[in-house]
């Protein structure tokens, strides 16, 4: 019966003009609104790289010039300002030169002045700005150096990029590299993933049962049906909606991507998109390594989660008149997702609070909360199955509880179920 | 055999149905009859499984109802339901399957039903496209799809034009003859006399009268004249006056009389004669379905509607 419910509202779902509309023309406008962005990157980056930028150096104490001179820069054409400031200040204005650069003397001293300006002509990019920045802490620095007589040697090494790996070590002696960034980054995905589905689907699952409740279908249905099987039929046809609109998307970008690839000449992109990105000093966030467990958990986890805030869904549908009484209750109803979402990187600097253990087996949290707890600490096994039976047992509750509701919103038109029919409702058959 | 035994039902605040009982057999026709908010349709969803006696049991052919008889039951119910965007044939298909039938069967069945209810054109059509009348026969199919043991209707004929009210009569007696019990609800007495066999009256949640429709109307004797005359009818309020007769209804040379204590329809006969030279029609009858339903509850109620 389950089956034949959920074949048919399958069906139903996907034959409708709305979801192939949906299905074929949101890739199309993804894709516009991607390639869009990209091309914004490139053309910003190729423009702004494509120029070599020509500094105007003013130095009144006289020492940055010739160390500059033994310097290379690729980045930048350096220029001897002209001995007058006013004159130098003019050659920007004239688009001689794009950037003065005014070091005063002392630099170099302890205690001596902190502040170089630069004077520039129209307002610069972000990134320009801390490129320049770069550029001028770089040559004090350098100057500052020189003052004690370092080799080279040391200069190098001093200049040695350095970066930060986390390793968890194991009660059973294994070590699991993995930074608390990245495990946040993996419970952020699973909850926007979630978030994502429940937003776009949950609103499916709330309009089904609303519809049906309002074609007057539901008597019908009902007196067919078990209203679990009514629910749970429900509610995995969406689910199989989802999935496959999700697949025909992911599809259709992989299908975009490859085209775009062959179109657009992207090696040169991505060497300029990591070299602004690493020039910009971004955070490197290093992923765990794949681990089996977690992988599992997550796809277990996903479903589950889908199944229990689907049926909140429903049974919220059922009981409302409007769509929009029941969507103030959808939102209400989606923010302990929301909490876990804020939660996870809580999740990940301390695995072992209460709070989080707590969260970890609340079923509205713990697809969330779980594998990113699992990522950052050695969660017992016990405490995995139970938090994954936790949630499968109120997954199957809570869709008993919205076919119940289903069932008894059909005898109270017109008004909103209160506590009492609740109770009714509940307690019947 | 359906076997409704001294069912009750609350809900929040109301008593919808008051130990009720009433049985329906196969090969009959049950009108189970009442004013709006009588409790008819809350029996329906006690039969249909939707709701559940708080106390009393509803049996089918012996068998406490539950999931096993719902593919047993066909239910038309008062509020029409129907997918608007889902092609009528995929409709009936589906709802067949629910009850139980297998794909072919199911597919060949609803083909079936649409054929005899000469609706095989809109097989492919959406019911939003369909008129009231015809989704109204879709309905009907719904209710039947499954050649069902049971089958509830519950006020079948609300907005129907006579053409197809009739085939629908047609269909509900060649199941009847089939063997199938038919329950059909309405709170429209007159439209339903020429169907049922049985009839159960209902007012309040309380079966207040039941029986064969001709052994009831026999119960209340032959009472009732029915006339229809040429002339002033001022004679008539007369003999209400008198206490001889009760005037049931009347309108411009036609009324519907009852005989009070007694008064014979042959003194009723030589009364008009004396006051008229043409009277078209003069019969004495049994009360109608109407007229009984308002003896029994009292003419407020009975009114209610």
């Amino acid at each position: 019966m389950l089956g034949t419910v959920l074949a048919g509202e399958y069906r139903r779902r996907v034959q409708t003009k709305a979801f192939i509309l949906t299905t074929l023309l949101a890739p199309i406008g993804m894709v516009a609104v991607m390639g869009a962005a990209i091309a914004a990157i490139y053309f910003s980056v190729e423009s702004e790289s494509a120029k070599e930028r020509r500094i105007a150096i003013y130095d009144e104490g006289g020492r940055i010039l010739p160390a500059l001179e033994r310097q290379q820069n690729e980045t930048f054409q350096l220029l001897r300002a002209p001995p007058a400031l006013d004159d130098a200040k003019q050659a920007v204005r004239d688009g001689e030169a794009d950037v003065l650069l005014v070091f005063p003397p002392g630099l170099a001293d302890a205690g001596g002045p902190t502040d170089v300006s630069a004077f520039v002509k129209d307002k610069q990019s972000l990134t320009a700005e801390e490129a320049l920045r770069r550029f001028v802490v770089d040559v004090v620095r350098d100057l500052r150096l020189a003052e004690f007589d370092l080799s080279t040697r040391v200069l190098d090494t001093l200049n040695e990029p350095l970066s930060l790996t986390t390793i968890a070590m194991e009660e059973d002696g294994g070590e699991a590299v993995g930074s608390t960034a990245g495990s946040a980054a993996v419970g952020l995905a699973v909850a926007i993933v979630l978030l994502m589905v429940m937003w776009i689907y949950g609103a499916l699952v709330m309009q089904t049962t609303m519809e049906e409740k309002s074609s007057r279908m539901a008597e019908i249905l009902v007196s067919s049906v078990r209203p679990f099987d009514l629910m749970m039929g429900k509610i995995l046809a969406i689910g199989g909606v989802a999935v496959t609109q999700l697949a025909v998307w992911g599809a259709m970008m992989l299908a975009f991507g490859s085209m775009a690839a062959a179109i657009l000449p992207t090696q040169e992109l991505t060497e300029l998109g990591v070299a602004t990105a690493t020039e910009g000093g971004a955070v490197q966030i290093v992923m765990p390594d794949i681990r089996f467990d977690v992988v599992l958990v997550v796809l277990l986890m996903l479903p589950l989660g889908y199944l229990i805030n689907a049926s909140l869904f429903g049974a919220l549908g059922a009981m409302y008149e409007t769509p929009q009484e029941a969507q103030v209750a959808a939102s209400v109803a989606m923010a302990p997702m929301i909490i876990a979402m804020i939660m996870v990187q809580t999740v990940a600097l301390a695995p072992s609070s209460a709070l989080v253990v707590f969260g970890s087996f609340f079923p509205f949290t713990a697809p969330i909360m779980l594998p990113t707890r699992m990522l950052v600490s050695d969660v017992a096994a016990w405490q995995v199955l139970l938090s994954i039976a936790l949630c499968a047992a109120s997954a199957l509750a809570i869709v008993w509880v919205a076919g119940r509701i289903f069932r008894g919103s059909l005898l109270i038109y017109g008004k909103k179920l209160g506590l009492k029919d609740l109770r009714q409702i509940l307690a019947a058959d | 055999m359906l076997e409704v035994d001294q069912v009750t039902k609350r809900y929040v605040g109301t008593l919808a149905v008051d130990g009720a009982s009433l049985n329906a057999r196969p090969g009959r026709v049950l009108g189970l009859l009442g004013p709006n908010g009588a409790g008819k349709t809350s029996i329906l969803r006690m039969v249909n499984n939707i709701t559940k006696p708080d106390s009393g049991e509803v049996r089918l052919d012996g068998q406490a109802v539950g999931r096993a008889t719902q593919a047993k039951i066909g239910y038309m119910p008062e509020e029409r339901g129907l997918y608007k965007n889902v092609k009528v044939l995929d409709q009936l298909v589906y709802i067949a399957r629910l009850k139980g039938l297998s794909k072919s069967d199911a597919r060949r069945s609803a083909e079936a039903w649409l054929e005899t209810l000469e609706a095989e054109s809109w097989r492919a059509r959406r019911p939003r496209e369909l008129s009231r009348g015809m989704q109204q026969k879709v309905q009907f199919a719904l209710a039947l799809v499954h050649s069902p043991r049971l089958v509830i209707l519950d006020e079948p004929f609300s907005g129907l034009d006579p053409i197809n009210s009739a085939i629908m009569e047609e269909v509900i007696r060649e199941r009847r003859d089939a063997g199938a019990i038919v329950i059909f609800a309405s709170h429209r007495m007159e439209q339903v006399e020429g169907l049922c066999d049985e009839i159960c009256l209902i007012a309040n949640g309380r079966i207040v009268l039941a029986g064969e429709l001709d052994e009831v109307k026999r119960r209340f004797g032959r009472d009732t004249v029915s006339l229809e005359f040429e002339g002033g009818q001022g004679f008539l309020e007369r003999m209400a006056a008198a206490g001889r007769i009760e005037i049931v209804r009347e309108a411009e040379g036609r009324a519907e009389l009852r005989m009070v204590d007694g008064y014979a329809p042959g003194e009723l006969l030589d009364a008009v004669r004396a006051e008229t030279d043409t009277i078209h029609h003069y019969s004495a009858t049994y009360p109608s379905l109407r007229e009984i339903f308002l003896r029994v509850v009292g003419a407020t109620e009975g009114e209610d509607r």
